[in-house]
This record gives structure tokens, C-alpha cells and sequence, in this order.
């Protein structure tokens, strides 16, 4: 029996200027899928299934505050026990890619990924 | 109770006891035509070696190396590999919807699947003309079309609805609650199987191949021709009916450069407590030329669920020419409590 797993938390950062436009991409990936909840600090920002665009505000207002994204992975794909999330972030200059793979141990489980991003 | 299973039992039994007995193994039904999932194991007529299916090309170069290695530079024996290209590395930007909204080249690259087998030892109608060395094969199976998922909707948003429940238990500030993600983490398992396994409305199509070798000395450079095997499929699903032509052509080099093809044609039709199905199969072999002879058979079901958990089956049709004479199929059976599950209906 399934059992529910969770996959190494992702943590990192974008820099940015005060005035700069932040915002946040995630993907579940390899056909598989899950939910998808991001947060600032504790107030939920967005939600949604599968593939998640928010905006995040301005630089400024993100400083100190943790970005926190909790998606669950529930692996569909009979071909592959491989589940993958990738998180954008992104800047009015730049771009940063964060990207966590997990095999689940048994066909059709669950898996959480964690992730925790901050704005510099 | 026992005796209702028992009526039951012994009227599927008579369906099948009651046609004459093929002969190498044919398939006697239009099922035993799908596509195989793996053509090469079908081919050989062997299951003993166990396939590898590594999932990175990492993975892939270590388990042919290690092979390699323990061969002594010979093929190696019982090997079995199993390796689907598109997911050798993660696919990123496939979302749940792009895998079940795949176009037709989408769909070839997310099924395709190469496999390598040697197998020793051999099987008995290899035994006789060859008594030591390998057989070796290979083979691959994609799908050209695919339906859309039934329920897929309705799977999805249940299958959603646990995943936010076991959100909801991993953000709780004590922490969750184990006999309730232990709950939720069955019931996704349970629906995810359903969304992984659907059934497909609209076109179907597979095609699986394989070639195998016969290697007496175990090196390659006295391999020899030994089997050919093809095995396209092509349906049509909607919620009431199903159209599925099948076929399977074999060519044997040991036996006399011999072809068989195997054809099949099956409409299983249902309304509401009743299903109705007709299934044609004809059978083609020979040496240099075609011979059709008495090679086909017919047969019509019909069940119609009388009562809950009964149901009245009707069966008639003509069998191949086979060693027993008797061709005619004629069947009645009524199930009337706790049995085995009818044949069409409510499936």
C-alpha cells in the first residue's frame, strides 16, 4: 500500500530592485498530477491544478517574507513512477529556475513537495 | 447460493469446454490478437527472462555494461530490457492535460517502447533443431491513437479533492494526523489507478513488432533468422458501443518459412441492461501461398441482466475446423444469484 512521501524541500532566491515586478510559475510535470497552493508568509496568494502562474507584487513588499509553495504530487502516468515540479521566478530582468525530481516507491502514490523562496 | 454459482460456473464452463482445441497455441478469440505489451516475450513463447525497465539513460548504461561484463564477451543470457526514450529524462513541461491532449507524434514518442531480450534456456519447439546456445530478439510498441480518457473530468476533480485534503493535514500545526493521510493517501492511490488505467472513448490504435534470433554458438555472427511478428489494433469506444479489429501476422523460419495471419473482428454493443456482441476471427497460414480452408469462426453473445446479480446468456456461432469435427457453438445459461461476473454485461 501506498504510503505518502515527501520529496527534499526546494529553498532559494531571486534579487531584485524595489521597484521590480515579481512573479511566480510552477509546473507539474512528466503528465502527472497534483495541487498547488502558494503563500506569502501564512495569507494564501492562489491555488490551482496542474500548472500555477501568480503574481506576486512588487519587490519591495516581499522583502523579509517568505514565499511558500506546497504542492502534492499524486503520480497518474502509468509509464513512469517519476513525478517532477518546477518553480520560475521572475523579475522585470531576470529569471530563476528551481526544479525537485521523486520516484515514488509504488505505482499511483503521493508525494509533497515543499518549497520556500525569498526575494533579495 | 452454491448451487446458483454452481449453474452459473457450469454454463461458462460448457462455453468454453464445448470448442475443439486449437493447435501451436492460437489465439481461439479476438483477444488473444491484442497487441502484446511486449511483442519480443510474445514472440520467444518465453516469459523467463525478467525485463529491466531502468529510468535514466545513467541507469540504462550501467545495466548494459554490467551485462557486458558478465558475458565473457559472448551475448548475454536472460537479459531482458525494456526502455521507453521520451521518459528517460524528466518532462518538465508535460502537464497532466498536454499527456492526455497528445496529438498523433505526441502520442508515438509518450508510448514508444523498445525492448532486448536473450533467453536461455530455450524453449521446447527450439530444443529439438538447436539443443544448446541463445535466443535473442527485439522488439517495440507504440500507440497511433489514443481516446480520450472516460471520466476523466469527474476522476480528476475527486482526485483533486483528496490532494487538498492531505495539503490541508501537512500544513496543520501539530502536524498530520497519520491515520488520515494514511485514508487519503489510499483513496488518491485508488483514483489515480483509474485515471492511469482508463478506458479510451474515440480511436485507438496500437502496433507492436518484433524479430527474433536464433544464435546456436552464442556469438552474434552465427545468428539465424527465427521468428517475424507484427501486431497491429485499431478501435472505436463510445460509452455504449465498441468496433475492434485486431490482427497478428507470424512468420516462422524453422517451420517450413511459414506465415499465419491471424485476423479478428469484435462489436460489442450495450444498452442499458443488455449487451449483444459478434466476433469474427479468420485465420490465413501457409508455406509459399495463402490457405484459407475452413479457418474462421463466428460467434454472437447475448446477456441481458434479468434481475440484480442475474443475468440470461445466449451463445451461438461456428468454431474453426479444428481436430474435433464439431464447429457448431449453441449455448444458454442462467445465472440467478452469486456467480461469475457476466461476460459483457457491465464491463
Amino acid at each position: 500500500m501506498a504510503e505518502l512521501e515527501y520529496a527534499k524541500k526546494i529553498r532559494g532566491a531571486i534579487a531584485a530592485e524595489d521597484g521590480e515586478h515579481i512573479s511566480l510559475t510552477i509546473t507539474i510535470g512528466d503528465g502527472q498530477f497534483g495541487v498547488i497552493k502558494v503563500m506569502v508568509e501564512d495569507a494564501l496568494i492562489a491555488s490551482a491544478q496542474e500548472k500555477l502562474h501568480v503574481s506576486l507584487g512588487n519587490a519591495s513588499g516581499l522583502r523579509s517574507k517568505k514565499i511558500n509553495v506546497l504542492s502534492v504530487v499524486s503520480d497518474v502516468n502509468p509509464i513512469t513512477n517519476r513525478t517532477v515540479v518546477t518553480w520560475v521566478l521572475t523579475s522585470d530582468t531576470a529569471n530563476k529556475s528551481f526544479s525537485q525530481s521523486h520516484i515514488v516507491k509504488s505505482d499511483w502514490g503521493v508525494v509533497v513537495y515543499e518549497a520556500e523562496f525569498k526575494v533579495t | 447460493m452454491a448451487t446458483r454459482a454452481w449453474a452459473y460456473h457450469a454454463f461458462i464452463m460448457g462455453l468454453f469446454l464445448g470448442q475443439p482445441t486449437l493447435s501451436r497455441g492460437e489465439p481461439s478469440e479476438v483477444e488473444g490478437l491484442k497487441t502484446p505489451d511486449s511483442p519480443v516475450l510474445s514472440l520467444l513463447g518465453t516469459s523467463s527472462p525478467s525485463i529491466q525497465r531502468p529510468a535514466t539513460p545513467k541507469a540504462v548504461a550501467v545495466l548494459l555494461a554490467n551485462s557486458l561484463a558478465h558475458s565473457d564477451g559472448r551475448l548475454p543470457e536472460d537479459f531482458g530490457l525494456e526502455v521507453a526514450p521520451y521518459w528517460l529524462t524528466p518532462r518538465k513541461d508535460l502537464t497532466f492535460s498536454d499527456y492526455y491532449q497528445a496529438g498523433f507524434i505526441q502520442t508515438v514518442e509518450q508510448s514508444f517502447a523498445v525492448s532486448l531480450v536473450t533467453s536461455s534456456p530455450l524453449p521446447d519447439s527450439v530444443l529439438s533443431i538447436m539443443p544448446g546456445g541463445v535466443l535473442a530478439g527485439a522488439g517495440i510498441r507504440f500507440a497511433l491513437l489514443r481516446g480520450r480518457p472516460a471520466n476523466l473530468s469527474q476522476d480528476k476533480d475527486s482526485l483533486a479533492k483528496v490532494l487538498k485534503l492531505i495539503q490541508e493535514e501537512v500544513q496543520k500545526p501539530g502536524g498530520p494526523d497519520s491515520a488520515a493521510i494514511h485514508q487519503y493517501t489510499q483513496t488518491a492511490g485508488e483514483i489515480a489507478e483509474r485515471l492511469g488505467t482508463p478506458r479510451r472513448e474515440g480511436w485507438n490504435s496500437d502496433l507492436g513488432m518484433a524479430v527474433t534470433y536464433r544464435i546456436p554458438g552464442g556469438g552474434v555472427d552465427s545468428s539465424e533468422l527465427y521468428k517475424i511478428g507484427i501486431w497491429p489494433s485499431l478501435s472505436y469506444v463510445t460509452p455504449n458501443l465498441e468496433a475492434i479489429a485486431m490482427a497478428r501476422y507470424l512468420y516462422d523460419a524453422l517451420v517450413d518459412s511459414s506465415h499465419a495471419l491471424d485476423a479478428g473482428l469484435r462489436l460489442v454493443g450495450k444498452y442499458r441492461g443488455a449487451a449483444l456482441s459478434l466476433e469474427a476471427m479468420l485465420r490465413m497460414a501457409g508455406g509459399g501461398k495463402w490457405n484459407l480452408g475452413d479457418a474462421s469462426r463466428l460467434v454472437g453473445l447475448f446477456e441481458y441482466q434479468v434481475a440484480k446479480g442475474s443475468y440470461l446468456s445466449i451463445g451461438l456461432g461456428q468454431d474453426f475446423k479444428g481436430a474435433d469435427p464439431r464447429r457448431l457453438i449453441a449455448m444458454a445459461g442462467l445465472s440467478i444469484g452469486f456467480g461469475a461476473d457476466p461476460i459483457l454485461v457491465g464491463k
